[in-house]
């Protein structure tokens, strides 16, 4: 098929006059006296992949250009807790983010290798009802000892002590499409989405 | 392209930029936005073989319900037709541009151009009909541009009926194709043929949710339906606050936010903005006046004579008979051999624009994508026009173009940003 653009190289186009985009001069007049050799002139090829590598420099520039976002982010957290918590809330998610997983990878459907208790996933709300996965909560110290101080077996839940863990969470990703369950015996919901955040320094309130 | 490996690589560059904004998070948001919600309704009616009152012809709804069907109530079943028709653009703009310019590096420049365009990218991420419009708009306008037998005219028919099935703002190809059957000697006779097809394909997709919830489905029964729903977009009085006149999409100045979700614990924003790359916007704007300027040039006897033989006759050679020119600006316009075509292509550009020019409904941004797509076609072919004499700035140029698209990526798709970021993005403060 013919092809208007069978000027395969950038000198093709040196030869229209208007052109001034590429094309190296032409040798000295001979019977000149001898001049010093011109400067060596990038071909034109040679400038457009110059080009390419600079224009390479500034897109990575743009492309990361976004501003402060998530990434590495952390944020100071109150979650609303009572130590039944532990056993109850739980969620569905067909994937892994990171070596976290959530107990259920669909509804009702434990995963074949179950995630150690530092790795499960699990929903907590803050006091400001900010919805966060995470991991492990209850392997932080404080907690353990929240939990140990005030085991929830056989109690009704409306009789155990609601407290604040106050943790500081390193934002991981954000996930949607996932389900909760709020107590054992309870059916899974639907939820938003919510960040994958690891716990660090939680306190007691 | 041949020989050309720094703009084969940035034109690749520019498509696999495209096809990743168009693929990545695709599923996200998992809830419905924009008028999704309308046409997904719609859909989960119709699954149910129910019948349901539209703003719009069935066709879309019935595409996003099959597609439903087979993947699942899910946000990629809802919006997996509008990505194959948005994938789909890129190799239809690059075919016109092709059969208008007769160029490979064009054909190349266009896809390139479309692939890396926020306003097509935006219309391949949602589940809405616009994206899909242009599909079949320009598949028929393509068509009708290379037809030359009775079956040719026919799918163009199909094809333009289809994209007036969408939306009714699609008809104007109805008769933009029908323009270009009449005037050429070897398809008038067919121009029946592609009258009857598109009115076919028209019935049968507002019959068929007629029909399958149980009513009556008939001609008569079509045209009260279709009539219901020319009444309801008349008697339209409410102005959308994102609403905008037909000629301020040139500009534009009421670009819209198909999603904005600012995350309650970064304060990041995820932004799915029907906005095209500026710098194509605006040089598109531009190409529109160079289409022009070629049939000014060409006189409208020789343009008349061109439509009348069918405008692809001329041979491919005669592309590259070139006046010994003047300026770059003659050089570039110089293409009287393909004026009949560009005539074409300006048709399509100003038929759905055109539509809007009396309406009294309210219009949006969107409904300027099908003229814009037409508007790239002319931009790469006199891209690439400048590119024979200037390559090195007009190499510059599309490297440009390339590194507007990256800036503006993550508006596209619905990457995190941060709203300073966002509002340096948006430097008209009409645009945020």
């Amino acid at each position: 098929m013919p092809d208007s653009s069978s000027h395969s190289g950038d000198d093709a186009s040196a030869a229209t006059p208007a052109d001034t985009s590429g094309g190296t001069s032409a040798s000295p007049p001979t019977g000149a006296a001898p001049s010093p050799a011109p400067l060596p002139v990038p071909k034109p090829q040679v400038v457009r992949w110059l080009i390419i590598g600079i224009a390479a420099i500034v897109a990575g520039s743009l492309w990361s250009w976004r501003g402060k976002t998530a990434a590495q982010k952390t944020v100071d957290a109150p979650i609303t807790l009572i130590t039944s918590d532990r056993e109850d809330l739980a969620c569905a998610l067909g994937k892994a983010v990171g070596q976290y997983k959530c107990q259920f990878r669909a509804a009702g459907q434990p995963w074949p290798e179950a995630p150690s208790d530092k790795d499960k996933l699990a929903p907590y709300f803050t006091t400001d009802r900010q919805l966060f996965l995470i991991p492990g909560l209850f392997e932080q110290p404080a907690l353990a000892a929240r939990y140990k101080s005030e085991p929830p077996a056989g109690k009704p839940r409306d009789q155990l002590k609601r407290f604040v863990a106050r943790c500081r969470l390193r934002l991981v990703e954000k996930v949607e499409g996932f389900q909760t369950r709020w107590m054992s015996d309870a059916n899974f919901g639907p939820a938003d989405s919510a960040w994958v955040a690891e716990p660090e320094d939680c306190k007691i309130e | 392209m041949k020989g050309d490996a720094p703009l084969a690589l940035a034109l690749a560059v520019m498509m696999l930029l495209g096809l990743y904004l168009r693929c990545r998070a695709f599923d996200v948001p998992q809830e419905l936005r924009w008028d999704e919600y309308h046409y997904v309704d719609t859909a989960r009616g119709y699954l149910s073989y129910q019948y349901s009152d539209n703003d719009h012809p069935p066709l879309g709804k019935l595409i996003i319900a099959g597609v439903m069907h087979f993947v699942g109530d899910t946000p990629v079943g809802w919006r997996l037709a509008s990505l194959i028709c948005g994938l789909a653009n890129v190799g239809l703009v690059a075919w016109i541009t092709w059969t208008t310019f007769r160029s490979r590096r064009a054909a190349w420049l266009a896809a390139a151009f479309v692939a890396a365009d926020g306003f097509f990218i935006a219309y391949s991420r949602a589940g809405l009909l616009d994206g899909m419009i242009v599909a079949f708009a320009a598949a028929g306008i393509g068509t009708i541009l290379v037809s030359r037998r009775a079956w040719q005219v026919a799918l163009a028919g199909f094809f333009v009926g289809c994209a007036a099935s969408f939306k009714l703002n699609g008809a104007p190809f109805v008769i933009a194709a029908v323009a270009l059957c009449l005037v050429s000697r070897r398809t008038r006779l067919f121009a029946p043929l592609l009258l009857l097809m598109s009115a076919a394909v028209f019935y049968a997709q507002s019959a068929l949710p007629l029909a399958f919830s149980g009513r009556p489905y008939g001609v008569l029964a079509v045209i009260a339906e279709n009539r219901k729903l020319i009444h309801q977009h008349l008697s339209y009085t409410v102005v959308h606050p994102m609403s905008s006149h037909w000629y301020t999409w040139f500009l534009p100045v009421r670009p819209i936010f198909l999603r904005r979700d600012v995350d309650p614990v970064t304060g990041a924003i995820e932004a799915l903005m029907a906005l095209g790359n500026p710098l194509l916007w605006w040089a598109s704007t531009l190409a529109v006046a160079g289409g022009l300027a070629v049939l000014a040039r060409t006189g409208w006897r020789k343009v008349w004579g061109q439509l009348q033989h069918g405008a692809t006759v001329a041979s491919p050679d005669e592309s590259r008979v070139q006046p010994a020119a003047g300026t770059d600006l003659d050089y570039v316009l110089a293409v009287p051999d393909r004026a009949g075509l560009i005539f074409g292509v300006l048709l399509a550009w100003a038929g759905p624009l055109a539509f809007w020019v009396p309406s009294l409904r309210d219009a949006y941004i969107y409904h300027y994508l099908p003229s814009y797509t037409f508007a790239l076609v002319l931009l790469a072919g006199f891209v690439d026009r400048f590119y024979t004499r200037r390559r090195l700035a007009m190499f510059i140029a599309v490297i440009l173009v390339a590194e507007v698209s990256i800036f503006y990526a993550p508006l596209w798709g619905e990457l995190p940003i941060s709203k300073e970021a966002l509002d340096a993005r948006l430097f008209f403060p009409f645009w945020r």
